[in-house]
């Protein structure tokens, strides 16, 4: 237990509604150790953000508990958001109105000081602003920042504390991916200095960079977990792409009868011809007979790859898989 | 001959305030064809949103100016979106309507307070069908999960009849499976209506799926437009491909070397890895090749940046792939 | 987090937030300096409460619950400005509906009235004032009355986005426009203020609606009065200036577009 910094034990949330109850997670047990970075994914309205308050002491469980650095959650309460944990919920963060209308680094000065931040406020603003790349938008007001440099503001507030746990809800919305990159080094770095985070996600290329574990969520239990490397491994499945030209719909058709594909992914038209995505079985599939059908009805094919299931689609295969587990139940 | 939809031609906008100029568009030139569907995207701050607020003619340029169906629009403005462009902002409906009330009825609802044209209840039909969520009509929006939502705001917007959408991030917040609905839904919308959709994304799977043309916008300029595959071959003259051989034949990784357009060939374990110029080598002329010498091919993957690279390079410079 | 945080938080949340917003937003200075004032005025004409009772004479009626009610009617009648759902954070998405902006938000009157306001205060407020006091009312002005300060309530109520579009802030704005229309004679007659005062107010519109509708409840204020053919032209000018300035705004925000 020395070395976890968060331990879930048999967790259930039950929201009691009027007409009926809202199982938001069932029975959820995992552990994260210190340093370690946990992807949660999941559909919405999966619990995952209900997990992230309960986790921050701020939802109390129906059944079971968390142990946060060793201590119970539920005689924690919103004690761990002052010990032990930042939240950042991104949907929910604004930015201080009064306060937009100074300069960045001194509006991150003034968050310190509202949220009783203690030491050097200015070092710590200054540093907060240049690791999140707003340093030379520090004179500017806030109020004049883009979307995504607001959220980077805001994930400077974050990180103006000093807590060892960092819970962050969809950190990297509306970013793109140089300022998404720019975060995530970030947290790496912070990882790497021993903070231990969890995030909640919907970007699969954020989950693949940063996590060491992932946890897949649905209808409030735990699907699958595992490395994402793992993940991508364990899936019997892979993908095809072939491009053939001229561009020809029908391909598509064909190709979905050779045996071993199970689903035409995409089919695109593009400038040399028509993109072709299939998921086929590992191994099932070899490269000759797709050259073959091709030149059997006169295409000429311009590129064939064989790749893994990106982290997407297993999320789509877990989900559908889930999909059809109910219905087998019912 | 018909008119293209969008026109936008030397484009430029400066915010002046408070003695400082901020150029948000600096020069922009595009156009848009029917049917098409063209992603916008870029970092933040690099104009974007002001594009779109431009096009709606809800924002004034500077210099330059946009053609709407053919329609300036500097003398169009607001008329634009009374005429040919239903724009997505954010999840917001002005009209806070209950979502307590069946899809369909919802529907209606929408469309009587924003005062549209003809049969109600057949517009809203055909919309809910075009996205998907016919068998959901009887159902309460309250009910619906997020990306179900989105679909259903995308039904009102599809029964404004306009020529133009332009959404604004449409599926920020969204799960990759709910995001592939709403995909397909504007896929739908603009292959089978022939309507024209204009999006804003940061989701680079998104660009890769929906966009038949991608316009990279960096602090007001153009620097770069064309399809997905396109984009991908921009930053780099050169392609790995790889080939997992069995068996593993010396003479063979020799006669690939002498192949026209590959530069060298490596080995790791029971995987050849050609280095070759874009383009050149075709998958038929390996797997002939490889019956040659009776290798068999059991699989190969021509490794080409992802869209996310190509927009750290593009914006950088440097990388993998120089 | 020891003492020297507490006291730094609690310095920074009140004092140093309060002098940010109102440097922000000057005009809260003179939502400040209204209050103020206002108070001043109650004060005064409790005090003073013969004033008060010369002053509502003036309006037409002897009874200070007359004058008080009839003042809330009307404000309830004119004053939706906290209830209109565009704003400058809805900007872009009303004027991007197919439906023209000045429908949109005679609609939003028009809902808001006939859902919240009429039946659950104007009635009740109405019936009131029929039952405690004596009532004498020519119908024709009452009628054109009522068209009249819709007209003027319309112009108002553009003149007020039109000004938070040109100002880009919100509540600033209408809290001043709040405070005016309370000195238009709202709660309490305009004739306890100095001369200056009631002069310079004289050139706003709800200031003569204020006074004909106690006169037109109350003194049985034939449509041909002067006061009454000076509260028509008010409202019609209120009406025009209020689409000239909603028009003003609109081109800013346009030009400029929303960057604060």
């Amino acid at each position: 237990m020395q070395n976890k910094a968060i331990v879930v034990d048999h967790l259930w949330k039950i929201y009691t509604g009027r007409e009926k109850n809202i199982v938001a997670l069932r029975d959820i047990s995992f552990s994260v150790s210190k340093g370690e970075v946990v992807g949660i994914l999941g559909p919405n309205g999966a619990g995952k953000t209900t997990l992230c308050l309960i986790l921050s002491g701020l939802l109390e469980p129906t059944k079971g508990t968390a142990y946060i650095m060793g201590e119970d959650i539920r005689e924690l309460k919103r004690k761990a958001c002052e010990k032990y944990i930042a939240l950042y919920l991104a949907e929910h963060m604004r930015l201080w109105s009064a306060f937009i209308r100074l300069p960045a680094l001194k509006y991150l000065e003034a968050i310190g000081a509202i949220r009783c931040i203690e030491g050097d406020l200015k070092k710590k603003a200054e540093e907060a602003l240049k690791k999140v790349g707003l340093w030379e938008w520090r004179n500017e007001w806030p109020s004049r920042f883009s979307t995504g440099m607001k959220r980077k503001l805001m994930i400077a507030e974050t990180l103006m504390y000093e807590l060892p746990i960092l819970v962050l809800d969809e950190p990297t919305v509306h970013l793109d991916p140089i300022s998404c990159m720019e975060i995530w080094n970030i947290l790496k770095e912070l990882a790497h200095d021993g903070k231990t985070i969890l995030l909640t996600t919907q970007n699969m290329e954020e989950a693949e960079y940063l996590c060491d574990k992932i946890l897949f969520l649905n209808k409030g239990r735990i699907v699958a977990s595992g490395s994402p490397h793992e993940l991508k491994e364990l899936t019997r499945y892979e993908k095809i792409a072939v491009k053939v030209s001229p561009k020809s719909r029908e391909f598509a058709k064909l190709l979905e009868k050779i045996d071993g594909v199970t689903e035409i992914m995409q089919v695109k038209d593009v400038e040399e011809g028509t993109l072709v995505v299939a998921k086929s079985i590992k191994g099932c599939v070899e490269p000759s007979t797709i050259v073959e059908l091709a030149k059997s009805t006169g295409l000429k094919v311009l590129l064939l790859s064989y790749e893994q299931l990106s982290l997407s689609d297993i999320f789509r295969i877990l989900l559908k898989g889930e999909e059809n587990e109910s219905e087998d139940r019912a | 001959m018909t008119v293209q939809p969008i026109v936008v031609s030397e484009l430029v906008k400066e915010y002046s305030g408070r003695g400082r100029k901020i150029t948000a568009l600096k020069g922009v030139s595009f156009s848009v064809n029917e049917g098409e569907i063209v992603g916008i995207l870029g970092p933040n701050g690099a104009g974007k949103t002001t594009l779109c607020l431009i096009l709606s003619g809800l924002l004034e340029p500077t210099k330059g100016t946009a053609y709407i169906m053919g329609e300036d629009i500097r003398k169009l403005r607001r008329k634009a979106c009374e005429k040919y462009i239903a724009l997505y902002l954010s999840e917001y409906t002005q009209w806070s309507l209950n979502p307590r009330i069946p899809a369909l009825k919802y529907l209606v609802m929408v469309g009587a307070i924003d005062c549209i044209k003809g049969d109600l209840k057949k517009k809203a039909e055909t919309a809910l069908k075009k996205v998907g969520l016919w068998e959901w009509r009887n159902e309460w929006p309250s009910r619906f999960s997020t990306g179900m939502k989105r679909r259903l705001l995308l039904a009102a917007m599809l029964m404004y009849d306009f020529p133009i959408l332009i959404l604004d991030e449409p599926t920020v917040h969204l799960d990759p499976a709910s995001c592939i609905e709403v995909w397909k839904a504007i896929k739908a919308i603009a292959s089978e209506e022939g309507r024209t959709v204009l999006l804003t994304t940061q989701n680079m799977e998104e660009a890769e799926y929906l966009c038949d043309r991608i316009i990279f916008l960096h602090k007001g300029s153009i620097i770069a437009s064309g399809s997905p595959e396109y984009f991908k071959t921009l930053v780099s003259k050169y392609e790995e491909i790889s080939l997992k051989v069995s068996p593993l034949k010396p003479e063979f990784k020799k006669a690939l070397e002498k192949l026209d357009g590959v530069l060298r060939v490596r080995s790791e374990d029971t995987t050849l890895i050609l280095e070759a110029q874009k383009n050149t080598v075709e998958p038929a002329t390996l797997i002939d090749l490889a019956s040659q010498f009776n290798v068999k091919i059991l699989s190969m993957s021509y490794e080409r940046p992802s869209l996310s690279e190509v927009f750290r390079i593009l914006l950088k410079g440097g990388g993998k792939w120089d | 987090m020891g003492l020297r945080e507490v006291l730094r938080m609690l310095w920074f949340a009140s004092f140093i937030n309060y002098w940010y917003n109102l440097k922000a937003y000057k005009s809260e200075f003179v939502s400040l300096a209204a209050r103020c004032v206002i108070s001043i005025v109650v004060y005064y004409f409790w005090g003073y409460s013969i004033v008060y009772q010369k002053g509502i004479q003036s309006y037409g009626t002897e009874s200070p619950l007359g004058f008080i009610l009839s003042g809330i009617l009307l404000a309830e009648f004119m004053g939706f400005r906290w209830a209109f759902s565009l704003h400058i954070r809805t900007f872009y998405h009303v004027f991007s509906r197919p439906v023209s902006p000045h429908l949109q938000v005679f609609r939003e009157w028009f809902v808001f009235n006939t859902t919240h306001i009429i039946p659950f205060r104007i009635i009740p407020c109405a019936l009131l004032i029929i039952a405690t006091q004596r009532l004498n009312i020519r119908l024709e002005a009452l009628l054109v009355f009522l068209a009249l300060s819709t007209l003027l309530c319309f112009g108002q109520h553009f003149m007020e986005l039109g000004a938070t579009f040109v100002f880009k802030k919100e509540r600033p704005v209408l809290f001043a426009f709040e405070v005016l229309e309370e000195f238009s004679g709202r709660a309490f007659p305009i004739t306890i203020l100095p001369e200056t005062a009631q002069q310079i107010l004289s050139f706003y519109p709800p200031t003569w609606a204020y006074l004909v509708w106690r006169k037109v409840l109350f003194a049985g204020m034939p449509v041909t009065d002067p006061e009454f053919l000076v509260f028509s032209a008010a409202s019609l000018v209120m009406f025009l200036s209020g689409l000239a300035v909603f028009r003003v705004g609109v081109n800013k925000i346009y030009r400029e577009g929303l960057v604060l």
